[in-house]
């Protein structure tokens, strides 16, 4: 775990400057690379992808708050493992932190066990995200490859369509469906169905 | 004899008169050689009665008779030559006479003219020519009256007509114009006229006529006359000013009887008032030797009033009132402006009665005096007390309310030094567990920790504070103290929301009697409406809460907010108790922050204007009481 976590970076957007240090200083402790700022703003603007990261976020902030911060985020098409943090904060507020896709959201103090334990979990599923995210750059680099007809025709074989019927909503000849199906499965290299069912789901084509 | 002798002498002075007239008009030298014909004429025209006479008596005479009668012919003769020359000499003078006088009718300053009865010139002088300034060929057979200014030609002709009857007025002033040869202007000249008539032979009347110049006269007349009437007038308003100066001195009078009146009464009153009052009021020197007192004060002090007159004011307090300096002092301000103390006062028992002093001092007949009303605060101090224990009370609860809605905000500020002396604590352990343990990292956590740790502990302890029920004391407190920690319990939430706070202190205030928790309450409660006044704010723009101190009046704390300004309503309403636009809290605050204020002896008030922002300010006397 640790190997992996070197490799990782954790970053801390707290105002309260002492919290923030304190934070700092045990994640240092535990080895993680930290990477600390003091508002929202600032993490906007010096923020560099990493490989795998987390994102320790205080909820109640003056300018732009936690959850705004979030929504940016997800407009941005900047997507990690959000830990939520606060003083004191309602079950309004963490329902939608967690609707819009927070890992944990902590109660200061928190507890240092469950803190180690979120940062696990939030490293582990930004590998997730990361390997999710190169499956779905591949599959849509396949589907890429089609011609407009070819990916109107994977659409149809997706959603469970045989050859007969396809032909029949697109008004061609059965055999024209078939030469379609043999030019995808070349182009997708897929041998299966499910196969194709996964290249279509991870290139997001419906 | 005697009697013929007598005739003769008629006939001769007869004879006399007759050629004395004819005389004036005759030529001198015929006039002998006249006479002797004539009167051989007459002789022969009275012959025959003569002879008759003669030729019946003389053959009467004897030679005797016959040779008188010659005698007396021959010295008849001789008288008659003697009379003769008598007469020639009489003529050569009386021709003198006329020439004298020709010459002096001409050479007369005065003009004269001789009018005939139908009024025309007949003769004039140079003068007259001169004064017409017309020749005299001109002049004669002219009417007078043409030459008469229009206007006074009727005067003229009544006058005209009165000297044709014989009956002249004495004089007549008439106005005249004469056409000035050299020039086109017509001068006007007066003249008096003086008239007499005589009658000539053939009946016909001849008036004469002097004619005097009175222009310069008349000038000076008509100068004196202006110079009278505007005389006249000066006098006449300087009379009618005197009246009315003399009708304004009645006036004045009259007010100076009615203030004299009213002011009898104003000192009957006043005395009355003096005599009655409840309060005791002493009369002092400018030294503080009483001159004066009244009932009240006697039994205020326990003294007679004779016992109190002459005693020293200062004798009858604790500290003294009356030093030199401080009537210095007194002097030095403005008169009829009373003073007032707080002292406490020496009855004759030994009490000590607190007493409260309004001291002026006044000018009677120009040496200084001190008045001082003096009011028994026995009663009133016990009541101010009584408010003040009740004040505490409501302020302490109205504190407790206040700390409550302050509750998240308190637990947030100590959470976060919580927070992080739990994490400084783990990363301690972690260093610690490390193969070498990094003792400097580990020590410099440490003192982390123990920071924070105080500063939760500060926060506890301002709390604590602020809930205490203390017995209201007040101390010499600094303003500036107060608002730091006002300021630094709302930190949080003016962080949480943006809001800026700015402070002005003013470093010249000095330190000021009061109850530093109640003011404090008062800070607080003024500091978080401004923080809910811009949170209403929606518009995303500047918050700023700013506090100013300073020096007008005694201390003045302003916190003024940019929020959105109140609506006259809530002017209206904001310091009454119970009023409230939020949905938690009692509507106490600002309530009971007047009373905090006002028990300090202060004022408290607010501006506002909707879309601009807020201010309330409380001002705090300096020289408060030291109660």
């Amino acid at each position: 775990m640790k190997a992996k976590a070197l490799a990782a970076s954790v970053y801390v957007v707290d105002d309260e400057i002492d919290v923030l240090d304190s934070i700092s200083i045990l994640l240092d402790s535990l080895g993680l690379n930290v990477k600390c700022f003091t508002s929202a703003e600032a993490f906007l603007k010096n923020y560099q992808p990493s490989e795998t990261e987390c994102l320790i976020l205080d909820v109640m902030m003056p300018t732009m708050s936690g959850l705004d911060l979030q929504t940016v985020m997800l407009q941005h098409g900047i997507s990690m493992p959000i830990i939520f943090i606060s003083g004191h904060s309602g079950i309004p507020e963490s329902a939608r932190a967690f609707r819009a896709g927070a890992v944990h959201f902590l109660e200061k103090p928190f507890d240092y066990d469950q803190l180690k334990e979120c940062i696990s979990e939030a490293l582990r599923k930004s590998q997730e995200y990361r390997d999710d995210f190169i499956c779905k750059r591949k599959a849509s680099v396949l589907v890429q490859q089609l011609t407009d007809r070819e990916r109107e025709i994977l659409i149809l074989i997706t959603q469970g369509h045989a050859n007969k019927d396809i032909a029949k909503i697109l008004n061609i000849s059965t055999r024209t469906v078939e030469a379609h199906r043999f030019h995808i499965k070349e182009k997708t290299q897929a041998t299966s169905l499910a196969e194709l069912t996964t290249l279509v789901i991870h290139a997001q084509l419906n | 004899m005697k009697g013929l002798a007598n005739e003769h002498n008629f006939a001769t002075s007869n004879l006399l008169v007759i050629n004395h007239k004819e005389l004036m008009l005759m030529n001198p030298s015929t006039d002998i050689d006249n006479l002797r014909q004539r009167a051989e004429l007459e002789r022969a025209n009275h012959r025959e009665s003569l002879i008759a006479k003669s030729s019946a008596d003389i053959g009467k005479m004897t030679t005797d008779e016959i040779q008188a009668l010659v005698y007396e012919l021959q010295v008849h003769q001789i008288e008659l030559v003697m009379q003769n020359e008598e007469l020639i000499n009489t003529q050569q003078s009386l021709r003198k006479t006329e020439n004298d006088y020709t010459r002096i009718y001409d050479l007369a300053p005065i003009a004269y003219l001789t009018l005939s009865q139908q009024g025309l010139i007949q003769q004039a002088n140079i003068a007259a020519t001169t004064l017409f300034n017309l020749s005299r060929e001109k002049l004669l057979n002219q009417r007078l009256e043409k030459l008469i200014h229009a206007d006074d030609q009727d005067a003229y002709y009544l006058f005209f007509r009165n000297v044709l009857k014989e009956q002249p007025s004495t004089y007549l002033t008439i106005r005249i114009t004469n056409a000035n040869q050299y020039s086109d202007n017509i001068t006007i000249t007066y003249l008096e006229l003086k008239a007499t008539v005589d009658k000539q032979e053939n009946n016909e009347l001849i008036i004469y006529l002097a004619l005097k110049d009175v222009t310069a006269h008349k000038v000076l007349e008509d100068t004196l006359d202006c110079i009278n009437k505007k005389q006249a007038i000066e006098i006449n308003q300087q009379h009618s000013d005197l009246l009315n100066r003399q009708d304004l001195l009645n006036l004045k009078t009259a007010e100076i009887q009615d203030l004299h009146q009213s002011s009898y009464k104003l000192k009957e009153a006043s005395a009355h008032i003096f005599n009655v009052s409840s309060e005791g009021i002493v009369m002092l020197s400018l030294l503080g030797v009483i001159e004066s007192t009244n009932p009240a004060a006697c039994l205020l002090f326990g003294y007679s009033e004779a016992e109190l007159v002459g005693m020293s004011f200062n004798q009858l307090l604790i500290t003294p009132l009356f030093s030199k300096s401080s009537i210095n002092l007194l002097q030095n301000s403005q008169n009829n402006i009373a003073s007032s103390y707080r002292v406490e006062g020496l009855h004759s028992n030994g009490c000590i009665v607190p007493l409260s002093l309004s001291l002026v001092d006044f000018t009677l007949e120009q040496s200084e005096h001190f008045a001082i009303v003096i009011r028994d605060n026995s009663l009133h101090l016990q009541q101010e007390r009584l408010e003040k224990a009740h004040l505490a009370e409501i302020a302490h609860m109205t504190r407790l309310s206040l700390i409550g809605s302050m509750g998240s905000g308190i637990a947030h500020q100590v959470n976060q030094p919580l927070t992080a002396i739990s994490n400084y604590s783990q990363a301690c352990i972690q260093l610690i567990k490390a193969e070498q343990p990094d003792l400097t990292k580990l020590s410099e956590v440490l003192s982390k920790t123990y920071e924070q740790a105080q500063k939760a502990g500060k926060i506890i302890h301002r709390m604590k504070d602020l809930a205490s029920q203390r017995t209201t004391s007040r101390t010499m407190t600094s303003i500036d103290t107060l608002i730091e920690n006002a300021v630094n319990f709302c930190a949080h939430e003016c962080y949480q929301d943006n809001i800026q706070v700015t402070l002005e202190l003013n470093p010249n205030i000095p330190k000021i009697a009061m109850d530093s928790v109640q003011i404090e309450q008062v800070l607080l409660n003024l500091i978080r409406n401004a923080i809910d006044a811009l949170k209403e704010q929606v518009k995303e723009s500047d918050k700023t809460i700013s506090i100013q101190t300073q020096l007008n009046k005694g201390l003045e704390v302003r916190v003024k907010d940019n929020g959105p300004g109140l609506t006259d309503l809530q002017k209206e309403k904001i310091l009454m108790p119970f009023y409230t636009s939020k949905s938690s809290g009692m509507g106490m605050g600002l309530s009971i922050s007047r009373s905090i204020i006002e028990a300090h002896g202060g004022t408290i008030n607010f501006n506002s204007k909707l879309g601009v922002g807020t201010t309330f300010y409380f001002n705090l006397p300096i020289h408060g009481e030291s109660l």
